[in-house]
Formats: C-alpha cells, sequence, structure tokens
C-alpha cells in the first residue's frame, strides 16, 4: 500500500473483455462552467478515449482539423474521443456508444442547465455501462442568490442534491471569504465533497491527478489502497462508508461480500453515497482505493480503509 | 352581430333545390360546382349564414342564397350535402403526428376511441379488458418473433389495480410484449420480454421495481429503464414516424372534421429526408389535411435551417414557424406553477430551458419575423414568455407576431390582459376539463384553481384571441370535443368546472377555425367560408345551433372537402 500504488494498475476496466463503460455526468445550472469544462476535457482528454454526448455542438470549441468524420450526430476527433449529439436523446445517443465501445475508456454526459445530473446518470446503469460518478457544477458567486430564485431555486437545489463530486466555480472572481462562505453554505445543502475549479480532471473521474503541464492540478491529493484478504460483510462496508474521513472525496473498488452470490461486487463511495453492484468478474480483485484532499493525514485514510480487513 | 349567439340558419330543404337545378345554365364543361346543404355557418360575420356554397378551382367562389348563385355562369350542382350542415374545415392547432402512429400499436386506454379506419375501440376500464384487447392483438400477429405492442393503458381509472409483468404473462408467455402507459413516462412487460432482453434479478437500475424474491416486476419507469426493454422499445417509437403513421393521422383527421393540421413541434423537420417525406405524403391529392409544421430544434443553430424550410411550403403544407416548450404537464407534475403550486407542497416542476435563456433562444426567431408559439402550461411558464416577449417587442418592435401561448391552462386574468396588451393569443387546452379535470380538483391543483383552468371566457372577454385544442395523442382528435369541452365545462364525474368560463357555442367554433386559422397566420386562407379561400368544409350530420350543447361531441362526421374534393370519411 501506498502513494499511488495499487490504483494505476486497478484494472477495473481489464477483468473482463467487454467491460462496462465509466459513465460521468456533468451538469449544473446555466452560467455555472460546463461548456468550459468540457472544452477542457476535449482538448486535454489525459489519454483517456471519452465520448462526449452534449446538447448542442455549436456550443463547443472543436479544433476542426482535429476532426477526422463528421455524419451529424457524432464528430470523430483524432485524438480518439468522440461527440455525440444529444438531439436525438439518451438512447440513441448511448447506442452511438455502444457500436464504438471498443474504442473508448469512458463517457461524459453533460447534462442541460436545468435537467437534473442525478436522474441521468441512470443511463449509467445501462447494459455496457456503469455509473462513475455525477460531478455538478455551482457557480460560487451566484450559487446562494439563485437557491432562494422563485423560478429556479429548486431546481438548482435538485441539481446540488444529486452530486457526488460538486465543483465550486467562478472562484477566481471570489475572495477567500466569499468561497469560504459559498462552501459552507453548499456543506448545508448537500454531504458530497466541494473542490474548487478548476481542479484536475483525472479528479473528476475518480483517477488520481497526474500533474501534467496542460492540467491545473495540484500533485498532492493522496491516495492509498487496501488489499482484502477476504470475504468482507455489507455491515463492514456500510460503517466503513459512514467513517470516512473529511478529506476523502471517492473510494472505489471489487471485493466479494459476504452471502452475495456475484464473485465481485463493484463498491463505489461518491461523498457519503455508497453504492454497491454487481460485477461480471470472473477474476478476483479485493482491492479498494480511495483518493483524498490535500492535508488528509495519510494514517487516518489507512485506517480508514483498514477497517475493511478486520482482524480475525 | 352575433358574436355570442346562435346565428339563425337558413333551411331551405332539399325540395326548394330542384328550382335550382332547373335553372342552372350548364353549357358544356362546367368547372363551377354549387353546393346546397341543410345550413351552412361561415364563421364570416359579413355573411354568417348561407343557402349553398360555389367552389371552383379548389376555392370558394361565392357564398350566398339559391338566388344569388344561380346567377353564376356555368355550374353544376351537387346534393352530396344537402342534409348536411357545413362549417368551415377545423383547424387543430396543436396535435402532434405521433397521433396517427400510435394506432399500430394496440389501444388498451380507458376511454373509447376511435382508430384511422373508423374502427372504435371500446375504453378498458380495468386490468381484465386490457388482457382481453391483447389477447385478441395476440390471436392475429402471425410471426411468432414479433412483439406485441400496445399504448394509452392509464392505471390512474383502475382504482388500485396494478399492472404488473405477470398480468401481461397471461397472454403469452413466449412472444414479448410492451404496453406503454397513457403517460409515456412507464411501460409495462412481460416475462418473455424481460428474458429476451435481459432484465433479470441482477438488473440494477432504479426505475426497474422488483418483488419481495427479487425479480423484476415488469414495470419499467422513465426512458432509461424503459430502453431496458431494447428491440421493443425502439420499434415502439421508430413505427410512429412512418409513412402510414402520417397517413393515420389524416384520417382521423378527416374524421373529426379537421381539415387543417399541426405538426406542433418536429425536431427534424428542417432535415430533408424528414420534408421530403412530408412533402410526397401531404401534397398528394389524395392526403386529406394541411399541415403546418412547427420546428422544435436548437435554436442557436437552426434560424437559417428553419427559414429555408419555408420554401418547401406549399398550399397544403407549410413549414417556417418554431415551437419551444417552456415546463411539463399539469397531471404529470412537470408544469411550472406560481406560488402556492401543487396541492399539499407537491414539488414544482420542471423547466425543460433555463427561464432566463428564453429570451436569448427566441431573439433570433424574433428578429427573422418567425412565428413563435411556447407550451406554457403552468402559470409560471406563462410569467417566463411573457416577460420574454415584453423584452424582445421592446428590444425589436414586430407588427402581427402572433405569438402564441400554447396550453395557457392555468393562466390568470392578470395574465390574460398582458396577453391582450403584448398583441399575443392563446390556444388553451380545453379537453383537459373532461379528462383531468376530477384530478386536478382532488390532486395537483385543487377546486379553485381547478376552477380558472383554461378559462377560454375570460381570454374571450378580454379580446384575447382565442384557439382550442386537443394536443393530440394527449387526447384523441377531435374539435368537437374540444369545443364541447368549452362551452359545457364538465368533468368525468359530472360536475362542471368553473361554470362562468364557459362560453357559447358560437364562440367554441370560431375558436376550432377562424381563431385557429390566425394563430397559424393562415386565416387569409382557411378558417372561414368566404370567397377566395380554399374551399375546406367540415360536413356534420346534424346542426351544432339546434342540438343540445351538451350533445355538440357527439354530432356526426359525414367528413370533410379539402379543396373543393370531398373525403367521406369511412
Amino acid at each position: 500500500m501506498g502513494h499511488h500504488a495499487g490504483w494505476k494498475n486497478f484494472p477495473l476496466r481489464l477483468v473482463m473483455k467487454q467491460s462496462p463503460l465509466p459513465l460521468t455526468v456533468i451538469g449544473g445550472y446555466l452560467g455555472a462552467g460546463k461548456t468550459t469544462l468540457i472544452n477542457r476535457l476535449l482538448a486535454d482528454s489525459q489519454g483517456e478515449r471519452l465520448a462526449l454526448l452534449i446538447n448542442d455542438f455549436g456550443d463547443v470549441n472543436i479544433d476542426q482539423s482535429l476532426i477526422t468524420s463528421h455524419d451529424g450526430d457524432t464528430i470523430s476527433l483524432t485524438n480518439g474521443c468522440i461527440c455525440c449529439s444529444l438531439a436525438d436523446g439518451f438512447a440513441s445517443a448511448l447506442d452511438t456508444v455502444k457500436e464504438n465501445a471498443h474504442r473508448l475508456d469512458r463517457v461524459v454526459i453533460e447534462v442541460s442547465g436545468v435537467g437534473q445530473p442525478a436522474k441521468v446518470a441512470l443511463w449509467g446503469q445501462s447494459p455496457g455501462f456503469y455509473s462513475d460518478g455525477v460531478v455538478v457544477l455551482v457557480n460560487g458567486q451566484s450559487i446562494m442568490q439563485r437557491a432562494e430564485d422563485p423560478y429556479v431555486g429548486e431546481t438548482v437545489l435538485a441539481q446540488i442534491k444529486g452530486a457526488d463530486l460538486l465543483l465550486l466555480t467562478h472562484t477566481d472572481l471570489m475572495d477567500s471569504p466569499q468561497v469560504e462562505e459559498a462552501t459552507q453554505w453548499l456543506a448545508t445543502k448537500h454531504q458530497a465533497p466541494v473542490l474548487e475549479s478548476p481542479v484536475a480532471t483525472a479528479l473528476l473521474y475518480g483517477l488520481p491527478p497526474q500533474g501534467t503541464d496542460s492540467d491545473p492540478a495540484p500533485v498532492d491529493y493522496l491516495t492509498a489502497s487496501v488489499v482484502l484478504n477476504k470475504t468482507v460483510d455489507k455491515s463492514i462496508l456500510d460503517l466503513w462508508a459512514k467513517t470516512r474521513p473529511t478529506g476523502v472525496i471517492r473510494a472505489k473498488g471489487l471485493v466479494k461480500i459476504s452471502d452475495r452470490a456475484e464473485n465481485q461486487t463493484d463498491v463505489q463511495l461518491f461523498g457519503p453515497n455508497l453504492v454497491l453492484r454487481p460485477h461480471p468478474s470472473d477474476q478476483t480483485l479485493n482491492t479498494v482505493v480511495a483518493i483524498a484532499r490535500p492535508g488528509t493525514p495519510r494514517a487516518a485514510l489507512i485506517k480508514w480503509l483498514n477497517q475493511l480487513n478486520p482482524a480475525n | 352581430m352575433f358574436d355570442t349567439m346562435s346565428p339563425t340558419p337558413c333551411h331551405g330543404g332539399v325540395a326548394s333545390w330542384g328550382g335550382l337545378i332547373m335553372a342552372s345554365r350548364v353549357t358544356g364543361m362546367s368547372k363551377t360546382v354549387i353546393y346546397p346543404a341543410a345550413a351552412i355557418y361561415t364563421m364570416d360575420q359579413s355573411r354568417p349564414t348561407a343557402q349553398a356554397v360555389a367552389v371552383r378551382d379548389g376555392r370558394f367562389l361565392a357564398i350566398g342564397s339559391l338566388d344569388e348563385l344561380s346567377v353564376l355562369d356555368d355550374y353544376t350542382v351537387d346534393n352530396t350535402f344537402a342534409t348536411h350542415t357545413l362549417l368551415p374545415g377545423f383547424v387543430e392547432a396543436h396535435s402532434h403526428s405521433y397521433a396517427g402512429g400510435l394506432w399500430m400499436h394496440t389501444y388498451c386506454g380507458f376511454f373509447d376511441q376511435t382508430d384511422p379506419q373508423g374502427k372504435t375501440w371500446a375504453g378498458c376500464k380495468n386490468i381484465e379488458d386490457v388482457l382481453n384487447r391483447l389477447r385478441q392483438a395476440e390471436a392475429v400477429l402471425l410471426d411468432p418473433n414479433e412483439p406485441l405492442l400496445a399504448w394509452g393503458v392509464d392505471p390512474i381509472y383502475f382504482e388500485g389495480e396494478h399492472l404488473a409483468g405477470s398480468h401481461l404473462d397471461q397472454v403469452s408467455a413466449h412472444r414479448e410484449i410492451l404496453v406503454m402507459h397513457a403517460s409515456l413516462h412507464i411501460a409495462t412487460v412481460n416475462n418473455a420480454l424481460m428474458t429476451a432482453q435481459g432484465i433479470t434479478p441482477d438488473t440494477t437500475m432504479e426505475g426497474v421495481p422488483k418483488d419481495g424474491a427479487g425479480w423484476p416486476i415488469g414495470e419499467l419507469q422513465e426512458p432509461a429503464a424503459m430502453s431496458l426493454a431494447g428491440k421493443p422499445f425502439r420499434s415502439f417509437w421508430g413505427r410512429l414516424r412512418a409513412e402510414h403513421a402520417i397517413q393515420g393521422l389524416g384520417q382521423l383527421a378527416n374524421q373529426a372534421g379537421i381539415t387543417t393540421l399541426t405538426d406542433l413541434g418536429n425536431p427534424t423537420s428542417t432535415d430533408p429526408a424528414t420534408i421530403a417525406q412530408w412533402q410526397k405524403i401531404v401534397n398528394d391529392s389524395q392526403f386529406p389535411a394541411r399541415v403546418s409544421i412547427f420546428n422544435m430544434g436548437n435554436p442557436a443553430t437552426d434560424l437559417q435551417a428553419v427559414t429555408a424550410t419555408r420554401q418547401k411550403s406549399s398550399d397544403k403544407l407549410r413549414f417556417g414557424h418554431v415551437k419551444v416548450v417552456l415546463d411539463g404537464s399539469i397531471q404529470g407534475y412537470t408544469a411550472r406553477l406560481n406560488w402556492p403550486g401543487y396541492l399539499n407542497d407537491r414539488p414544482n416542476g420542471l423547466w425543460l430551458v433555463p427561464p432566463e435563456q428564453v429570451t436569448d433562444l427566441l431573439r433570433p426567431f424574433h428578429e427573422a419575423g418567425l412565428l413563435i408559439h411556447a407550451h406554457c402550461n403552468g402559470d409560471q411558464a406563462v410569467d417566463v414568455f411573457l416577460d420574454s416577449v415584453q423584452e424582445l417587442l421592446t428590444e425589436t418592435p414586430r407588427f402581427d407576431h402572433r405569438y402564441t401561448v400554447q396550453h395557457s391552462q392555468l393562466t390568470t386574468p392578470a395574465q390574460y390582459k398582458r396577453i391582450k396588451s403584448l398583441g399575443m393569443c392563446a390556444n388553451i387546452f380545453s379537453n383537459h376539463t373532461w379528462y383531468w379535470g376530477d384530478q386536478h380538483v382532488t390532486s395537483t391543483v385543487g377546486p379553485d384553481r381547478a376552477a380558472r383552468m383554461n378559462s377560454a371566457r375570460t381570454a374571450l372577454d378580454l379580446g384575447v384571441p382565442l384557439s382550442m385544442h386537443c394536443d393530440a395523442p394527449v387526447t384523441p382528435l377531435g374539435s368537437l370535443h374540444v369545443a364541447w369541452s368549452a362551452v359545457n365545462r364538465v368533468t368525468s364525474s359530472g360536475q362542471t368546472l368553473g361554470p362562468k368560463e364557459r362560453i357559447t357555442v358560437y364562440e367554441a367554433l370560431q375558436a376550432i377555425t377562424i381563431g385557429a386559422a390566425y394563430q397559424l397566420k393562415m386565416d387569409h386562407e382557411i378558417g372561414s367560408i368566404a370567397p377566395g379561400k380554399f374551399a375546406d368544409l367540415a360536413v356534420l350530420k346534424a346542426d351544432p345551433f339546434l342540438e343540445d350543447p351538451m350533445e355538440l361531441r357527439n354530432i356526426g362526421v359525414w367528413g370533410t372537402m379539402l379543396g373543393g374534393k370531398t373525403f367521406p370519411s369511412a
């Protein structure tokens, strides 16, 4: 166990030939900065071959020289990414993704400004995919006022409450007491971790940031992993999820749960939410990895992960 | 003036037509045809009633008494309508093309409904009715691999009974069955389908409820879960776009006396293949209706494309208008309501576009002079639309824009005053009173606001240009039913909602003819019986002004005339 140990080699998608594609949902109200983020994901895909499902091609800056084909609803790029229009709905766009699944690593869906990202994330439970997190962007300057708006207040709050990770944007236009105030306010609305934008794109996918030149990530995010030496009880997982150290942003893994039929269960901890799903794996991985904010005590993180390996 | 009272019809009687025929001067090839009728209501104040219409080259040549028409040269008399009542062909200003396509699937709805072939299907009043209907449909499917697809089932009327997959297993253990609910948000599927499509106890998706033993019960809630039904689910929607779906729509219109339809909200109306399909079908002389297609696409990119489609318009087919959808539906609790919202603090509805984006979204279309209609079921959505239109008109004044509030179900008197002062129109969903009025009283908004819903009287009294619609297939295509609903405001259980909001038969018939034509910018061509207009007629088997207003919806429709060509309904 150690810094990045286990994570880089974490073969969640290599376990089976037809492994499901992770599907990340990006939402947030008008003006939260979704388009800026999507453009960044596209410009610097970090080696991930993305299928980006977006509402309007017109909003996205696609360098014409990078386009290898454009058939109306789908644009293919030289970096291996594809953009699919959501004009015909999610089912149709995901069909297109499935046809190209063998040459893709991840699906990212951009939800419309009034859409509910948590509902859209249900599509991540379709065969061939797994839900890999809901990121909701929040405009730090306007959110508290927006939440009181008689027209869109509850729309915005519902978006926030559906998030696994909250990304506070426009913080460059705010002073630190304002950032602190917005962060505190968010904490009263929803338990999900709050990160200040911009963050390393890898973090949005629950991966450790690599800190490349183009990626504005601080490199001192903390990662740790634990290999389970036997099956784990569901009750222990539940307790583990409830006792996460405050800095934990995300944890995931494949484990064998006692009394469950499947060989491996996909464990996803988004903020406070533990999601367990059968994983179609014929191998045994029995590993859980976690990622935490800079400054999180390493010992606390390891101690917490070790709860999954109770002494005999 | 007979603004609000019934006109006095000219009931000449068949016997008197002999004189006209004798007096006719037939000199060789005659293109003018005179159609005498038992009664004719023109919806044109200059000549509100007539004894006959003369038709030439697809248009009304003359309207008047027999004596007046007898001076025309070269006419023949056609007595087809001698015992019938003629009105301008009805104009349905809010319908959807897939209303015809749904009939390619088996109907399981609660209310009696007539299919495009003219067969009336009895409503399914309980689950056993649904299963019997499905058994009959299953028995005639020859290919064992063809899924059985059905629509319209509405468990809200089944008093607690829950339609589950195990019910459908009684219809077939082998054939895949998918029953789409009336809301289009839920489907029930059988075990054969779940087995074929891989819906198992391992299916972890939300919206796939399971029984105590962990087996899916066969209910698929919302599109993500419904898409698990795989090919049958895709077939359900795919077939709605087929050519004979549009043909079915035309037949439904013909049965209802409708000569002009709308496809209000077509997301592919700028697509050359879509345009070509509609042109092929509608421009054919056998297709019995005109159609106005409103584009519903991505506004930021579509202005040029939408404007270009106007070149593809014809006498029968119109392109180039725009629809936007602001909120959801009241019965689905997704419409946006002003305070106090839904009963008992149920969460408010959904925006389909961010309210502060509406003005920007409409601006290019506004500046290009296009006709824009906006779906606003809830009163809060109406506020947003009115604010946007006011802002746009202040920026770039426009004459004769005919911005229309579609559905306009909870619009307040104050909002109608704004609609009037902004020069806008309202197209009211009056059928709601009958189909969901009771639910609105007990469940959605309560008796006070239910009494205010679809308030046509207020709109008319304030001088708002009015139309009324059925939103087919949400309610069946049928203008007389729409008019009946506004005239009587009776719910399915028999209560009268907001009786002061009732309007007269004449006002209601105006709304479904010239009123609707105005909102489609076609009132110079259709919507009334007047010289020069297209010869479009609704041919009724009884006189709506002589019948009890409660019988308005039961008046038989002989068929229509479209552009001078008669279309008797099956």
